[in-house]
């Protein structure tokens, strides 16, 4: 039985049907916001207003020619990027949005590992393909993964610390999420969930390669980075990991931060539903934001900024939250 | 609630789902290209700039690409302990290896107690 409820869940909702058409509608709306801010029209003859831009561009990477070039390991790339996608889905059935979520004590350990695996991923595929441009960009991705894959755990750890010790959570994500909202009421608490909201979004900006983040990609120094020798579907696999992390990303950051449709339970549904999307597209439109306004850094002054501020700040917040638990 | 094994095993079923639906996707791509794709001649060849690379110029030596990052990124700090700390006499060499000799018995103690 628990079997079929997995299946339904990784196959409709909040799986693989279900992020579908979020990453669909969360592209147009990311694409449509970016250009607005730059002065631009963004998609616009594909469908309504653009809307079927995303899914056009899907179709034609899915009908275009998969070149694999000589030396390369096509299958070993399809095999990561596979496995980076399905632990992101894995990581959806975590979040209170799952009928039947995957839930643990501790279980926050089981969330930073499926976190973590769409980075090994673009930076393994990038070493896998004979060229110097994606050797670079792979060395770029794994220099960064020591900054901010740390600063995000570190974000991400700070309210599931403050909500089991507070709320009896048992460190589990699930229960976090359904608690952590509350922490904003204490003066005590609030300051560190401030703190680590402020590093979990800079951390999600790196981690999704946004400006001004983009530098394992940077086209105007080394092609495509990782991504040079792909085409085809491997491409869209490369994309669609992209944006279904744009997506989990911003779920997590909602729910873990704001609770979602949590602290509005006694509501009818669909305030809940509304005020859980009107959160979602706000931490979109806050990535869209800086990635707008910003130009690309290199790459010692990305690792500076993280080391010198991001992860101290993260890191303050954490310590923070275990002395507050430890002391209330 | 479920042992965290459980869930490690149920996140691990949840990876072969997609890794399966992704890989049937695969063969119906490349199924849908096949008529399109010749995958031979100097499309599989890597090519940069234009130019055909031999296979001694595909890579990046390691030392060039890892650790010029972190050269770079921690330069301000070798410069200040270059100028500050190291004087090139022998003697000093010997006393900052006893410093740190010191600390790494002081952690292990502490580790072991």
């Amino acid at each position: 039985m628990r079997l079929l409820e997995l299946l339904f869940e990784t196959i409709v909702y909040p799986g693989a049907l279900f992020l579908s058409v979020a990453v669909w509608l969360t592209q147009w709306y990311y694409r449509k916001l970016c250009a607005r801010m730059q002065n631009r029209m963004g998609p616009s003859y594909t469908g309504p207003f653009g809307i079927l831009q995303p899914i056009a561009d899907y179709l034609k990477l899915f009908f275009k020619e998969d070149v694999s070039i000589e030396g390369s390991s096509p299958k070993l790339a399809t095999v990561l990027l596979s496995v980076a996608i399905g632990s992101v889905v894995a990581l959806t059935l975590m979040l209170p949005i799952a009928p039947w979520p995957i839930m643990a004590s501790y279980d926050v350990m089981l969330a930073m590992y499926l976190l973590v695996w769409p980075t090994i991923a673009l930076a393994l595929i990038g070493v896998l393909t004979p060229n110097p441009f994606s050797a670079i960009g792979s060395s770029r991705l794994f220099s960064m993964t020591l900054a901010y894959e740390v600063a995000f755990v570190a974000s991400i750890l700070t309210p599931v610390v403050l909500a089991s010790s507070f709320y009896g959570a048992e460190y589990s994500l699930y229960l976090s999420c359904l608690k952590a909202w509350e922490l904003w009421f204490n003066p005590l608490t609030a300051v560190s969930m401030a703190l680590s909201l402020l590093s979990a979004l800079l951390a999600l900006q790196c981690k999704i390669l946004a400006k001004p983040f983009d530098i394992p990609d940077a086209e105007t120094e080394i092609v495509a980075g990782p991504f040079t020798e792909y085409s085809g579907f491997k491409l869209a696999l490369i994309f669609g990991l992209h944006d279904v992390e744009v997506v989990v990303g911003s779920l997590l950051i909602t729910m873990l931060f704001f609770g979602g449709p949590v602290p509005f339970a006694q509501l009818p549904w669909y305030v809940a539903l509304i005020v859980t999307v009107v959160e979602y597209l706000i931490v979109i439109a806050i990535i869209t934001w800086i990635r707008t306004i910003t130009g690309r850094f290199r790459v010692d002054q990305a690792l500076a900024l993280f080391w010198k501020y991001v992860l101290p700040i993260a890191t303050i917040a954490l310590i923070a939250s275990v002395i507050i638990s430890q002391v209330l | 609630m479920t042992s965290l094994l459980v869930s490690v095993l149920e996140a691990a079923f949840v990876v072969l789902v997609v890794l399966v639906i992704l890989f049937i996707a695969y063969g119906l791509s490349l199924r849908a290209t096949k008529a399109v794709t010749k995958s031979s001649g100097e499309k599989r060849r890597p090519f940069a700039c234009g130019e055909l690379l031999r296979p001694s110029e595909t890579g990046v030596p390691d030392a060039s690409i890892y650790w010029a990052v972190w050269k770079k990124l921690f330069r301000s700090f070798y410069n200040t302990v270059r100028d500050k700390v190291h004087t090139g006499i022998l003697n000093d060499w010997l006393f900052w290896m006893f410093i740190f000799m010191v600390v790494l018995v002081i952690i292990f103690v502490v580790v072991i107690k």
